[in-house]
């Protein structure tokens, strides 16, 4: 069985490269002065000013590391490791949604803008964290027996 | 599914390594397979009983309840 849709193993440290500056600048941005949020494409006071391109930059930036990080193949990307692979994909859809309605039933307004900013990358994250810790336990009781 | 990989593998000497090296998957492919956490596709199921040189069914077996 062919994996389709993955980049080769390379790419995933390239993802990695890009993914943790722009995530760490992402938060740092967030938390201090709310660059981020107030730059982001589709914020309605940017929109009729000038161009976000700080927050395009950043926004681009992370979603391109997430993805390569995300759909690159392991050093031996097998059967057993394409199902990890869905298996993480189909927990991170549900765990994002399942959020986002708490969200949805919890905050409103501005509250709720700044979860859906989150939202645009906890699929993606949800389903790193998830995968590699799945990917981490196979590999610990492979060791564990041998 | 039940499988004899274990006693197929000892009868021929071969480690969960060696056994993943001559069909293309990981180790930890192998050792989830042999401990039934995993199926294994046709495809890597027919590569192992070439290995073994013996028919499917001598390696794998339905249980109760697939």
């Amino acid at each position: 069985m062919k994996p389709k849709y993955l980049l080769p193993h390379l790419y995933k440290k390239i993802g990695w490269i890009i993914t943790i500056p722009f995530l760490l600048y992402g938060i740092y941005s967030y938390i201090l002065g709310d660059i981020f949020f107030n730059n982001l494409p589709f914020d309605a006071d940017s929109l009729d000013s000038e161009f976000p391109l700080l927050g395009t930059i950043i926004l681009i930036g992370l979603l391109a590391g997430l993805l390569l990080v995300s759909f690159s193949k392991e050093r031996t990307e097998d059967e057993y490791i394409s199902r990890l692979r869905m298996e993480s994909l189909q927990v991170a859809v549900i765990v994002n949604y399942v959020l986002l309605i708490l969200a949805a039933l919890a905050l409103f307004g501005l509250d709720f803008l700044s979860v859906m900013v989150y939202n645009m990358f906890t699929i993606l994250l949800i389903f790193i964290i998830r995968f590699h810790f799945l990917l981490y336990r196979n590999k610990h009781n492979y060791e564990k027996q041998h | 599914m039940k499988n004899s990989i274990k006693v197929e593998r000892a009868r021929k000497n071969l480690t969960q390594d060696e056994l993943a090296r001559l069909t293309g998957v990981s180790r930890q492919t192998i050792n989830t397979i042999e401990s039934n956490k995993y199926v294994p596709s046709t495809i890597l199921a027919l590569k192992i009983s070439r290995v073994f040189e013996k028919p499917l069914e001598q390696i794998f077996e339905l249980e109760e309840g697939d």
